[in-house]
């Protein structure tokens, strides 16, 4: 490691630890409450190109108690990851509490969905997501009849939730990055997600 | 030397452990997550679990109300309010409307709840087999099963014991068509509130180491029989102060003569409406 990544690894913290990660834990509650709403989250710089609602996320929510998975393409930030939350990056998706992939295309496979009698022994994924393209439709808890959303997910991307969504009480909980901003927005497991446009 | 606390009073990895379970805990409407319960400074019993809940989602710009049931001046009521207004430094009300969170012990308040409002619970037994079933390995297994017939046995033997169903709080709800669930002992009067409140209600056992959650607009359907529909408590006459009717009310005994009367339990609602009532007074 030269200087210059250890300057990065340093940097892009949050600029107020306690108040930041308190909004932070609040916009991605909301967005898991409330499937389909986008909420700003705070700044922080992790290393590119990890996103900074990623970086967010896993400054709020990581800890040495949580291995974290993170896609071939983010491993500049696991120096980063590790000086700011302790967490252990770990290259075996079973092992991982949290998973940050490039996309909801690419899981890796192996994910813990928890059991049956500890269901919340499941990986969280936090995933980049652009909020255009083809018009979803959402229902489930959190939404009041359905709740419609833009973004580009593929077909197979669908089936994937659609099959997700059908092992509850088990199963994967998303935290989508809005690739544009800084937004977070909520795939819980037991959202309902159709495509509404073509 | 002044003693200082973290914002909120817990540490921070104490408040991510805490996050992490409540997060968990929205995805699974109804299930309860283990969770590494703290010591607070104050006795198990006095709503610790709905503390810890409270003190990891609160921020600077949050507006809190803390309600002992119902009542917003009672000791466990006043006592956490100060609690938060000291060490999180945030703005306190009595007024469910202005509220951001409102932590609750066992009621619900009658104004409607509105969207983006947290409810936060304090839940003493949060299992709702457990007094059917001791053993928190059985439990889990009946839950991961859905093995719920021996909670509608209990219901069942209410009726063959007392003619109706004679559970009146901690009624037992199903969430969302999945989980069983013990809405704390709120008065079983209180239970519609939570079906499809446009709220999100977080529940915090301290004690017993359990977070839950409802998210909002999630179906909470109180168990009962085709024959023996669910229905709340009714009331013969109105609140003798503010005189609503359709509210949950307590009985206030007011001398040593048997003298009573029966006001509302929320104490925010029925001061409000009074001094819609009398504007001058």
């Amino acid at each position: 490691m030269d200087n210059s990544d250890l300057t990065t690894a340093l940097e892009g913290a949050f600029a107020h630890p306690v108040f930041d990660a308190q909004a932070a834990f609040r916009a991605v509650l909301s967005a898991l409450a409330e499937p389909g709403t986008v909420h700003a989250l705070p700044a922080a710089g992790p290393p590119a190109p990890l996103s900074a609602g990623a970086g967010a996320v896993l400054l709020t929510l990581a800890d040495q108690e949580t291995p974290v998975y993170l896609a071939p393409a983010f491993a500049a930030a696991a120096p980063w990851l590790t000086f700011h939350t302790g967490a252990p990056v770990t290259a075996d998706p079973a092992a991982a509490r949290f998973a940050a992939v490039t996309g909801l295309n690419a899981l890796p496979n192996g994910l813990s969905v928890g059991d049956d009698v500890y269901p919340d022994r499941s990986a969280t994924l936090i995933a980049p997501v652009r909020l255009s393209g083809r018009t979803l439709r959402l229902a489930g808890p959190g939404i009041d009849g359905a709740r419609t959303l833009d973004a580009d997910l593929s077909d197979a991307v669908l089936a994937r939730l659609a099959a997700n969504r059908a092992l509850f009480p088990r199963g994967l909980d998303f935290i989508l990055i809005d690739e544009a901003g800084a937004g977070v927005v909520g795939l819980p497991r037991t959202t309902e997600v159709t495509c509404t446009s073509q | 030397m002044t003693l200082t606390y973290n914002f909120a009073y817990l540490d921070e990895a104490t408040k991510r452990m805490i996050r992490r379970a409540i997060l968990k805990a929205v995805a699974i409407p109804g299930y309860q997550v283990p969770f590494a319960s703290r010591e607070m400074p104050m006795p198990y019993g006095w709503g610790t679990g709905g503390v810890q809940v409270t003190a990891s989602i609160i921020g600077p710009d949050d507006t809190l109300k803390v309600i002992d049931q119902g009542s917003d001046d009672t000791t466990n009521a006043v006592s956490i309010r100060a609690f938060f207004a000291r060490v999180a430094n945030v703005a306190v009300t009595t007024a469910t409307r202005d509220a951001t969170i409102i932590q609750t012990r066992h009621r619900i308040p009658e104004t409607p709840l509105s969207a983006g409002q947290i409810l936060v619970f304090q839940v003493p037994i949060p299992e709702p087999l457990r007094f059917l079933e001791p053993r928190e390995t059985e439990t889990r297994v009946m839950h991961a099963l859905e093995e719920y017939g021996l909670m509608h046995v209990k219901l069942y033997e209410d009726i063959a014991r007392h003619g109706h169903i004679a559970t009146t709080y901690a009624y037992p709800v199903k969430v969302e068509g999945r989980y069983i669930m013990d809405p704390s002992p709120t008065p079983k009067f209180d239970n519609p509130k939570m079906h499809r409140s446009p709220a999100l209600q977080l529940f915090g056992a301290g004690r017993e180491k359990r977070i839950y959650a409802v998210p909002p607009f999630t179906e909470v359907v109180s168990l009962d029989f085709e024959d023996h529909p669910f229905a709340v408590q009714a009331f013969d006459a109105p609140c003798a102060l503010c005189g609503a009717t359709g509210v949950y009310l307590d009985e206030i005994v007011t001398d040593d003569a048997g003298g009573r009367m029966f006001t509302c339990s929320d104490t925010d609602f029925c001061t409000q409406r009074r001094a819609a009532e009398a504007p001058n007074v």
